[in-house]
């Protein structure tokens, strides 16, 4: 998808003089998304001895837009994709493109993952299934995975705990967020060159298992148990309904975890799912973006 | 170097420029923080009339910041602040007075704050402030009647920071409030929208012995629904005002 930047120009005889460029941008996973997450003790792992592995992990992701806040000028794309991140290369893929920007810096860099609608599109990858199954509630994400154990157990909160070294979820969720201003390597925004410029929208894919909405990389550590725990029925399949069904506080103890800094309140564990996603969004791996969800807005470091 | 430290650098700086240059657009003051009761104080759920008899809650400290999303990482050096800690009766909707918050003349947007559990990057631990009532964050007696039978809950709520040097609650809206030299702030505290959110038949539930008392613990449902409530639910209101 090409798109003519569409540019308020504040004086047309000087606009065309100058050079131009075009901005290729391009849509990545986070190696998490793409390799799973591994148990261990390490910075990166699940520290409670949960595996993780995704099969889908479809994303309506896009409305990127750009600013130079020196001249006002502005450059929208509104395109919106539906992309399937575990299906990406590691590269990742070109999302879209946008021709004839002034080359020079445009400080304002932000996209958006709102819920998918009609007027969405169907990356290649994504089979029409799953996608119309988006659009039809509005989706932002469908995430698809299994969680190991060798000697897991699911312990639902009002029920006893039985063994399972091995449990599937399927969580679909409205997460409509926008991200930006971002920031890649300290630089807000990204500089178009005559030559054209590559940049990325990085989703990351562990915030699930975070403990914490952080401030701080050091303090964040990953857990699974709270979803094993969220198999209400026992049938080896964690669902969107029992993630609404179960009371956050009866999976999140305060002991592990601090939630304070939600972008709304946590009273499901459907809700710690949502809030948590609504995080995932970077600029060129790991640069940062604030995140903005009904109204609430934050951003962190990690 | 404490957040405190990082503040009164930034205050001395102010002043500092200020005496070299005459001015730089931003002055130093100070500003009168009140506590006070917002809310109702007794409600029905689940065939339950709740009764507050008691709810002390620990404020302070706090920062303010310019950005939108108060914490360490983007708000290294804060608008205003109040280092102290006082404890609310949050029942009672009279202002209460607090302290003295010194501020730069600025706009805030966001605040971080403690529930009078303090974690400072100099110090190993958490440490309840004085001011906490009872080194808690909050002390709440509340009565659940059902028109047979009257439970008495008590419980003693601590709420810490993730970490050193964090603050218990980030990110705390405030308005976009330009401070000024001349400003008030009155910190209102809703503890039955905390309540609203506790699942009383299993709080109930607890009264084992039947002696109609019960003492939450950490790790209860209802304490936990508490925690939750009031870290992401219903946060403390800020409401600026000249005095």
């Amino acid at each position: 998808m090409r798109t003519k930047a569409i540019i308020l120009c504040t004086a047309l005889t000087v606009a065309c003089a100058e050079p131009t460029g075009d901005l290729t941008i391009l849509l990545q996973a986070e190696q998490t998304i793409t390799e799973g997450i591994t148990a261990g003790e390490g910075p990166s792992n699940i520290v409670d001895g949960w595996s993780v592995q995704f099969s889908k992990y479809l994303v309506t992701v896009g409305d990127v837009h750009l600013e130079r806040t020196a001249d006002e000028r502005e450059a929208h794309d509104s395109h919106v994709w539906v992309v399937d991140l575990a299906a990406l290369p590691p590269g990742g893929v070109e999302l879209t493109r946008i021709e004839d920007l002034l080359a020079e810096r445009w400080d304002v860099f932000g996209y958006a993952t709102p819920r998918a609608n009609e007027e969405s599109l169907r990356h290649p990858r994504v089979n029409q299934v799953d996608f119309d199954e988006m659009v039809a509630h509005g989706w932002t994400y469908l995430i698809e995975g299994s969680l190991e154990k060798a000697s897991g157990e699911s312990c639902p909160p009002a029920g006893e705990c039985r063994p399972a070294s091995q449990l599937s979820f399927r969580i679909g969720a409205d997460v409509d967020t926008v991200f930006g201003p971002c920031q890649g390597e300290g630089l807000p925004g990204v500089t178009v060159t005559e030559s054209g410029t590559a940049v990325s929208i990085s989703i990351h894919g562990d915030h699930l298992f975070f403990d914490t909405f952080p401030s701080g990389a050091e303090i964040i550590e990953r857990r699974a148990q709270w979803l094993a725990d969220a198999d209400l029925d026992g049938d080896g399949l964690v669902t969107s309904e029992e993630l609404m069904e179960v009371s956050a506080a009866s999976l999140f103890p305060s002991t592990i975890y601090q939630l304070a800094g939600a972008p709304f309140p946590i009273e499901t564990a459907y809700d710690f799912a949502r809030a948590q996603l609504a995080t995932q969004g970077h600029f060129q791996g790991e640069g940062e973006c604030p995140w903005t969800i009904d109204g609430a807005s934050g951003g962190h470091h990690h | 170097m404490t957040r405190a430290l990082w503040i009164r650098s930034t205050i001395l700086l102010v002043s500092s420029l200020a005496c070299a240059c005459g001015s730089t657009g931003q002055e130093l003051t100070s500003f009168p923080i009140h506590g006070a009761a917002s809310g109702e104080r007794s409600f029905t759920k689940d065939g339950w009339t709740v009764t507050l008899e008691r709810a002390d809650v620990a404020f302070g400290p706090v920062y303010f910041c310019a950005t939108s999303f108060a914490d360490m990482d983007v708000c290294p050096s804060a608008q205003a602040e109040w280092l102290e800690t006082q404890t609310i009766d949050a029942l009672d909707p009279t202002p209460q007075m607090l302290g003295e918050a010194e501020a730069v003349t600025g706009t805030v947007r966001s605040a971080m704050f403690d529930y009078g559990r303090s974690w400072l990057l100099t110090e190993p631990r958490v440490r309840a402030n004085e001011g906490a009532p009872e080194g808690h964050s909050a002390v709440f007696v509340v009565h659940l009647d059902d028109g047979d039978a009257v439970v008495e809950i008590r419980a003693a709520i601590d709420i810490d920071p993730a970490a050193a040097g964090q603050s218990a609650v980030i990110g705390a809206p405030t308005g976009v409030r330009t401070i000024g030299l001349d400003e008030a702030l009155v910190v209102r505290i809703d503890p039955a929208a905390w309540w609203k959110r506790v699942t009383l038949d299993a709080l109930v539930a607890l009264d084992d012995d039947g002696d109609g008392i019960v003492e939450l613990e950490r790790g209860d449902l209802a304490y936990e629904e508490l925690v939750l409530a009031m870290t992401t639910g219903r946060l403390p209101a800020f409401e600026w005002a000249q005095p």
